[in-house]
């Protein structure tokens, strides 16, 4: 009668059920034996090695035939199968057990879902006895003795006071046991007042209590630091923290989301200790340059870049698909492009974990590309279950950290005359300015940089679903990004979604896909080399932004001396406003997979990814007039470069424990192939700016394009071995054969082996309680670096073209000897290392001593041009060595009363050393503009790219004393005059050359590292997240542009400067005007710095709450970012990297986009 | 499978291999030798061997002594041994004899199709380009030789960087290899270029360009009678002849590039190429000037410019000008030579023999290196020291002077023709005079004065323009520094 009408899934349930029974007991009525509904769910424990927790009372008193058990079928259909007919349910809880659960409550009140009832079969009555008519047998002898006292209770998480769902609660020393309820309630009927109750979840530490008197029992468990009991992902597979044996460090999705950023390697800032993560660009979506244990390489572009490998597959780094860099179109003598983040196509909110590969037995296995460390991303994967649906979303705000003052209107043009008269030019005409120029009435005039800069949005809502069955599983997302740069016009978004798929087809054969796809758009990120040249030189005050009209101002030509106005360049705010520097860039990235159970413990997967990159940049300078600034000719370059990357592994994976012995071992084969193709265009002279597509423009003036392929085929080993739990052995091998080298040296070996000691696993430690794991760890290997550029090993023919006549005859010439040679850069790294956890993992700590050998460094060598192709030649040369130690440290300091203080740190040293360059005596660094000279050298025994000035000392103070001075050599000022800083002639011949140079620094802090904090109670949150360095010395360009007071001048230059009528101050900060640049240490600044890149105040809604919004949880915060930093650097930030895609030219900070400040507030929603 | 992705092909590109299997390769690489004369610094511009004529009586810098810009070091005689110019040179002929000992080496063992055998004269293309390329070879030694004396020697193809640094090879193997050389490239080159079909275009050296060049190694050798036999089988057997006009040679000046008298041009073009860019255009506007002619306007004082006795830019007691060496009437001054309003005000002499007025920075006018007239100057300067000038040696040089003042070439002038029966000293004089007005600012004076002796040189340097840096060291170039360094088997000139 009650089963019709308003339960009709209940009813259905129970009307298919009964006649599948009863035909069964008919079948095998003769030999039917009766089994414990208990017993049959301990014997599927143990069968399929899961965890099976119910409350006894729950199953007390059911039986059913013992042929259940025979029946075929999946764990969790037997599961249904057994449980459907006494209408009980199971629901897998997140640690992957499976969790017993009475029948639903037939009445459900308002009320119910706010206080738990606990039903038990008898409050069934019209099913039970149809049921134990079926299994014709009366319930056994399990339900509780007369003297059992019932304990009931909520389990709560510490740290956000939820009820934890599925948590274990079992009487110590007996069988009896339960598990707590969706709310984190449970009953229990202990037998005596002596027993003890053991709470354990997983990821929680367990506790144990003495029930007594008690009858109501509620526990607060603390979420346990035992990371070492947390499965890593490393190369081509897992292992469990507690096993590795090599340099591993991971970054929980927590820690990613926690910096409101495009790319997810900004969220490794400050994070990984030894991993050093400098955003070379404040642009949106600008480049990042992540560095693991040092720069390994002098070669430039992505030679110095860790191997990416998002969830298998090895993404292709290009320097030029990556930046679309078109040449020096606005040059400064500058970088160029630094290029763009490769995981800024990669929504933050879809990683599961990072994991940071860093010594030679862990990166071992990626072989000719690990030299530089792997970076691993893995996304997430759906679980079985309820679909959990969760919306993140945050707007904030940002603007301009910092301002530089400049000197105003009036004050620029007092000093022009002061240049003027110091430089022996004549410049009285341009007090006319004064009568006929009325920007000037105002005395401030333009401060261009609040009228180039501008508080701007950054927004990001991501969306995701994660769920699915026993069979599929699913993950899905969609996720926008859209951040506006505080630079006018220019912007970086995403657009993303992706699909991770898993199928359980059988028992042993599991297929699915990882794919996501992308759409990145942006204004201006590409144009780093322009905004570095509107930052280095701050137009002048004298010029207005907007003329009378509200056109854009150009220089008048109502003036005699237009250029005054100008400061060489024009209006720039109109220049961000009409220029186009566009780009898109499309990315998939996909990856299927196959994986079969050959025999227990023998696994063979095999998969097959793609990652395809498309890029498209379209730069457009139109047509336009300011004042008598013109131009007339309309211009459009388009270059669309794609990179196609396929990949398919096969590989086997074996585990299994024989006695003492665990063995884990994969072997695979790889193969990958890399096409890039490039292809552009440029047209100009359109009339109109309305025509401003390529095909409108009548004049082409270049097309080109091209294809490079390339390809790696590799083979690898890797076998962890472990006796006893306690010593441990990794060895890995990887072959690979790469396109890029020549027969000689086609195939290389990359080999490591490392060993690790659990002493917490040895009697004499066992003892010592406080003490929870303590590994020793060593390892030893070899890793290479291919990333040279392809076809070096071929004698290739260049474009050598001739002429005829007038016409023009196709020519090739050689351009360079065929090489079979070239091998790679090779990486023998030792490490060695100490894991320690203690008081059950409230501190945990990790060092690791490491030195790396980089042997064979792919370089130019010198060679003399009687060659006949050129004067030199790709091949090995050099060592460069890296030491360091890291230390990496978690804590819990203060967890009670639901106030928990936790604290994470890192700190790095590494020493950088060029140990040899072959014959080669130096490289120097790029010339840096205005100076005429380099500033970085690299040359044995300095770091790469060491700082080389000469230095100066004292100023002149009379025109005899300065009529006395030497020759310079080094850039190109004659004579000086009083005012002007001493250079010091180190070996006294009277000429300041290269000779009188002298090591100044190093461009690479002694130090570095970051740290957390969150201080939580209840569900409010505080964290902080900060990160620092220290001793690098960074070379301030901007600064050096302003003591020249060619252009408008800071401020505090002008205020310190050596002023003509003053001679008699005989030291002041800064030289006179037109004073003679040098390439000198005075503008290497200490660029150390402390930054607090985030302050989070969170909210998580309490339950109450939650609930009747019938949510899972709510969060919201509100973030501020990079609000404080602490440094003694005077330019815009000290975390800049012009050339950030060159090692040899380094800190040198030359204008950059500045990193902004912003707040944010956001909201996270689970459904 | 695996073995083809671990060797791919490079696309849009060859292998040197590859290149010579066919004749379109082969060509491609034989053209590929040219390429350093027109598409690399060779001539092209400011650079390299132009610089060399500062060194000259005939050219000087557009700037002052004080300037330490590389036109005035090598005008002053102060170009030190770390400098570009020299660098610069030295790559670029050494780039010609690699490119061309890859092709003398590789090409013998080709066999072309039929259809792709023989060239228009009916010669086995094979025997064509072994022909140029070693053509090519002996004028890169033997600018190279004239330069900087001994010079590392090579003909094979260097295969690895191990093989590159040999020592320097006496000068007189050099030379023995340049004739050898030339010898050869006279026997396998065409008399002439049909100028229809690959590998035929007007521009190529024939076997008169090998001869005139070969002339030209024995004079400077002072083998005084094979220097006139070889002029002679040139001027006797070639066919070839004077342009009426002197102005006819040169396409800049209302000539024709590669015309009747030319034997071999550096060729430019500045098809397709956009303003600016560095291609297969010359860039003299640069250092001569773009002279606005039409406006007559102020135009940027140029480096590339004729000495002159009246110019301001002079030291005290300044002579020897070649402004000065032109007579009355010769045409071929203003040919070669304009005035221009420079920005200061004064006027001075412009070069334009090389480049249109009016025309941007990149110029397609070729540059001649030898033509007629100066096989004709050859054979009149060895027969002259060989005992005295003949009379056939006369001829040809009162043609050039007929021409040079607008006269019928064959047509005997009392006015302008010299008379016979002067002494050979006489005969020596008038035979540089006229080399240096008819061959001006065609890169020859300086090799002429190195070739005149020690004592010539000096009295026009030192004591006529007072460039007191001369001396008898410096009349060979600095080997670039780098390139001692590089190659430690390398000696550097004595003097630097």
């Amino acid at each position: 009668v009650l089963l019709a009408g308003p339960y009709p899934v209940l009813s259905q349930t129970l009307a298919m059920t009964r006649p599948v029974v009863a035909q069964r007991t008919a079948v095998v009525q003769a030999s039917i034996t009766l089994r414990s509904l208990k017993d049959v769910l301990n014997e599927l424990k143990v069968r399929h090695k899961v965890d099976i927790l119910f409350e006894d009372r729950t199953i007390a008193g059911y039986t059913l035939p013992v042929s259940v058990l025979s029946e075929r079928g999946s764990f969790e259909t037997v599961l249904s199968r057994v449980l459907e007919p006494f209408s009980l349910r199971y629901k897998r809880t997140k640690d992957g057990a499976y969790l017993i659960l009475a029948p639903k409550p037939l009445k459900k009140t308002a009320q119910a879902s706010l206080t738990p009832q606990f039903t038990t079969p008898g409050t069934l009555p019209q099913i039970t006895p149809v049921m134990a008519q079926l299994s014709t047998g009366a319930p056994a002898e399990e339900t509780a003795q007369p003297q059992d006292v019932t304990v009931r209770g909520r389990v709560t998480d510490g740290e956000r006071g939820e009820g934890l769902p599925g948590v274990s609660i079992t009487v110590k020393g007996t069988s009896r046991g339960t598990t707590t309820d969706a709310n984190g309630n449970y009953q229990l009927a202990v037998p005596t007042e002596n027993s003890t109750l053991v709470f354990s979840y997983i990821g929680y530490e367990p506790q144990e209590i003495v029930v007594g008197k008690q009858t109501n029992l509620s526990v607060v468990l603390k979420s346990s630091n035992a990371t070492l009991n947390e499965v890593v992902v490393v190369g081509y597979g897992t292992q469990n923290k507690r096993d590795i044996t090599g340099a591993v460090a991971s970054v929980s999705a927590q820690q990613i989301k926690a910096v409101p950023v495009i790319g997810a390697d900004q969220a490794l800032q400050g994070r990984v200790s030894g991993v050093q993560v400098v955003q070379t660009s404040g642009a949106p979506g600008g480049a990042v340059q992540v560095r693991v244990r040092g720069v390994n390489s002098t070669a430039g572009g992505g030679a110095n870049q860790p191997l990416y490998v998002v969830d298998g597959i090895p993404l292709a780094w290009n320097e030029g698909a990556n930046t679309l860099s078109v040449g020096n179109e606005g040059s400064t003598g500058g970088s160029g492009s630094n290029g763009a983040s490769p995981l800024a196509s990669i929504n933050p909110n879809d990683i599961e974990s990072i994991e940071v590969l860093k010594d030679a037995s862990a990166t071992a296995i990626y072989g000719s590309r690990a030299a530089n460390g792997v970076v691993l991303i893995t996304t997430k994967s759906g679980k079985a279950g309820k679909t959990q649906i969760s919306v993140d979303a945050y707007y904030g705000v940002q603007s301009l950290r910092r301002k530089i003052p400049m000197t105003n209107a009036r004050e620029r043009l007092s000093y022009v005359f002061e240049h003027r008269r110091n430089a022996a030019t004549r410049g009285n005409e341009v007090f006319d300015i004064w009568a006929v120029n009325p920007y000037l009435y105002d005395y401030e005039g333009t401060d261009w940089q609040s009228e180039m800069f501008r508080q701007a949005a950054m927004q990001n809502y991501s969306i995701s679903a994660t769920g699915g069955t026993e069979k599929l599983q699913f993950a899905v997302s969609g996720d926008y990004f859209n951040q506006q740069g505080i630079l006018l016009n220019t912007y970086a978004k995403r657009y993303s979604t992706r699909i991770n798929l898993d199928v359980k087809a059988t028992d042993k054969l599991k297929f699915g896909t990882r794919t996501a796809l992308s759409l990145q758009q942006g204004n201006g990120q590409d144009t780093d080399e322009f905004f570095q040249s509107q930052l280095a030189y701050p137009q002048s005050p004298l010029s207005p932004v907007y003329d009378s009209n509200g056109n854009f101002a150009g220089r008048p030509n109502n003036i005699i001396n237009s250029n005054l106005f100008s400061d060489g360049g024009s209006n720039q705010v109109a220049n961000l406003m009409q220029r186009k520097r566009l780009y898109e860039r499309y990315r998939i990235i996909s990856n299927l997979y196959g994986e079969y159970e050959l025999t227990k413990g023998l696994t063979f997967r095999s998969s097959f990814g793609i990652d395809y990159l498309f890029n498209e940049l379209n730069s457009t300078n139109p047509v336009w007039q300011r004042g008598i600034d013109v131009n007339n000719v309309q211009s459009v370059f388009i270059s669309q470069p794609k990179t196609f990357n396929w990949l398919a592994d096969q590989i086997l994976t074996f585990n299994r424990s024989f006695g003492e012995h665990t063995l884990n071992a994969v072997a695979g084969f790889s193969a990958q192939q890399f096409t890039q193709r490039t292809m552009g265009a440029s047209a100009q002279g359109a009339p109109s700016n309305v025509l401003d597509q390529l095909g409108n423009q009548p004049t082409p003036t270049l097309a080109f394009g091209g294809e490079t392929p390339s390809a790696l085929v590799s083979q690898f080993v890797r076998a962890n071995y472990s006796f006893r739990d306690k010593y441990l052995f990794t060895g890995t091998v990887r072959r690979d054969g790469s396109s890029r080298f020549g027969s000689n040296y086609k195939y290389g070996i990359f080999p490591s082996f490392s060993l690790g000691w659990r002493l917490s696993e040895e009697p004499f430690l066992k003892k010592v309680a406080a003490i929870q794991e303590l590994k020793l760890r060593a390892s030893y290997g070899s890793t290479g670096n291919q990333n040279i550029g392809d076809f070096l090993y071929a004698a290739l023919m260049g474009g050598a073209n001739t002429v005829w006549g007038n016409s023009v005859a196709t020519g090739l010439a050689p351009g360079r000897f065929e090489n079979q040679d070239i091998q790679w850069e090779r990486n023998n790294q030792l490490d060695v290392g100490l894991d320690l956890s203690l008081w059950s993992g409230r501190l945990n700590l990790t060092v690791d001593y490491y030195d790396k050998l980089t042997t064979g460094l792919l370089g130019s060598a010198p060679l003399s041009v009687i060659s006949g192709v050129g004067n030199a030649y790709t091949t090995n040369i050099g060592k460069i060595r890296n030491r360091g130690v890291e230390f990496g440290l978690n804590a819990t300091v203060f967890d009670k009363n639901g106030f928990r203080w936790t604290l994470d740190g890192n700190i790095a040293t590494n020493q950088n050393r060029v140990e040899s360059l072959g014959n080669l005596p130096f490289i120097n660094g790029a010339v840096v503009w205005r100076t005429n000279s380099y500033i970085n050298r690299t040359q044995v025994g300095q770091p790469i790219g060491g700082f080389y000035v000469p230095v100066e000392s004292g100023q002149y103070q009379t025109w005899a004393e300065a009529a006395d001075a030497p020759t310079i050599r080094i850039g190109a000022q004659p004579y000086f005059t009083p005012g002007d800083f001493k250079p010091v002639d180190q070996n006294g011949d009277k000429i300041i050359n290269d000779d009188d140079r002298v090591w100044y620094g190093s461009p690479f802090p002694d130090f570095f590292g970051g740290f957390g904090s969150t201080w939580s109670y209840k569900g409010l949150s505080l964290n902080v997240v900060a990160n620092f360095q220290h001793g690098n010395l960074l070379w301030n360009q901007p600064r050096l542009q302003s003591e020249v007071f060619e252009q408008n001048a800071w401020r505090v230059s002008y205020e310190n400067r050596w002023k003509p009528w003053d001679p008699q101050a005989t030291t002041v900060p800064v030289p006179r005007a037109n004073n003679p640049l040098l390439p000198s240490s005075r503008f290497l600044e200490d660029a150390s710095f402390l930054r607090i890149r985030t302050i989070t105040l969170g909210y998580d809604l309490p339950r109450v709450l939650t609930d009747r919004a019938k949510l899972n949880r709510a969060r919201v915060y509100v973030q501020a970012n990079n609000f404080f930093t602490f440094t003694r650097y005077t330019g815009w930030d000290p975390e800049v990297n012009s050339f950030g895609s060159s090692v040899t030219t380094n800190g040198i900070d030359i204008g950059a986009y500045p990193i902004a400040k912003s707040f944010t507030v956001g909201l996270s929603l689970g459904f | 499978g695996c073995n083809e992705m671990l060797n791919p092909q490079p696309v849009g590109t060859q292998t040197v291999d590859n290149t010579f299997t066919d004749f379109a390769g082969t060509i491609s690489a034989v053209n590929g030798i040219y390429n350093i004369l027109s598409g690399g610094n060779l001539y092209r511009g400011d650079n390299n061997l132009l610089y060399i004529d500062y060194a000259s009586d005939d050219v000087m810098a557009g700037d002052s002594k004080v300037s330490s810009s590389a036109y005035s070091l090598v005008d002053y005689f102060e170009l030190p041994a770390d400098n570009a110019q020299t660098f610069g040179l030295w790559d670029g002929l050494y780039r010609i004899i690699y490119r061309s000992n890859v092709v003398i080496g590789r090409v013998p063992a080709l066999n072309f199709p039929v259809a792709q055998s023989r060239n228009s004269a009916g010669l086995l293309f094979k025997d064509q380009f072994i022909g140029e390329a070693k053509f090519l070879r002996a004028f890169a030694y033997f600018n190279l030789v004239r330069l900087f004396g001994d010079v590392p020697l090579r003909t094979d193809e260097i295969k690895s960087a191990s093989e590159v640094n040999i020592p320097r090879a006496p000068s007189a193997q050099v030379y023995a290899q340049i004739i050898d050389d030339l010898k050869d490239a006279a026997t396998k080159l065409p008399p002439t270029v049909s100028g229809s079909g690959v590998g035929n275009e007007r521009g190529r050296p024939t076997r008169w360009a090998a001869l005139t060049m070969l002339a030209d190694v024995y004079l400077t050798q002072r083998n005084w009678a094979e220097a006139r036999n070889t002029a002679a089988q040139v001027l006797t057997q070639s066919g070839l002849n004077l342009n009426a006009r002197y102005a006819d040679s040169f396409a800049a000046r209302g000539g024709s590039e590669n015309s009747g008298e030319s034997l071999f041009e550096v060729q430019f073009s500045n098809n397709g190429q956009a303003a600016g860019t560095a291609g297969l255009g010359n860039n003299y506007s640069f250092i001569m000037g773009a002279v606005n002619e039409v406006n007559g306007g102020v135009v940027s004082l140029a480096a590339y410019r004729p000495t002159d006795n009246a110019s301001a830019d002079n030291e005290a007691g300044f002579r020897g000008g070649l402004i000065q060496e032109y007579e009355e009437g010769d045409l071929r001054r203003d040919v070669t030579f304009v005035r221009g309003l420079g920005s200061g005000g004064f006027q001075r002499w412009l070069t334009i023999k090389h480049h249109l007025p009016n025309t941007g920075a990149v110029g397609q006018v070729n540059f001649p290196i030898y033509r007629l007239a100066e096989t004709l100057l050859i054979y009149a300067e060895a027969a002259n020291e060989s005992g005295v000038l003949d009379a056939q040696g006369l001829e040809y040089l009162n043609r050039l002077r007929r021409r040079a003042f607008g006269l019928p070439l064959t047509t005997p002038s009392t006015a302008r023709d010299i008379a016979s029966g002067l002494t050979q000293a006489q005969y020596r004089d008038i035979i540089r005079s006229e080399r240096r007005k008819e061959l001006a600012m065609e890169n020859k004076r300086w090799f002429d004065l190195v070739r005149y002796g020690f004592d010539y040189a000096n009295t026009v340097l030192k004591v006529n323009q007072k460039r007191e840096g001369f001396s008898r060291e410096r009349m060979l170039f600095p080997i670039a520094r780098i390139e001692t360094i590089n190659n430690p088997l390398l000696t550097q000139n004595p003097g630097y």
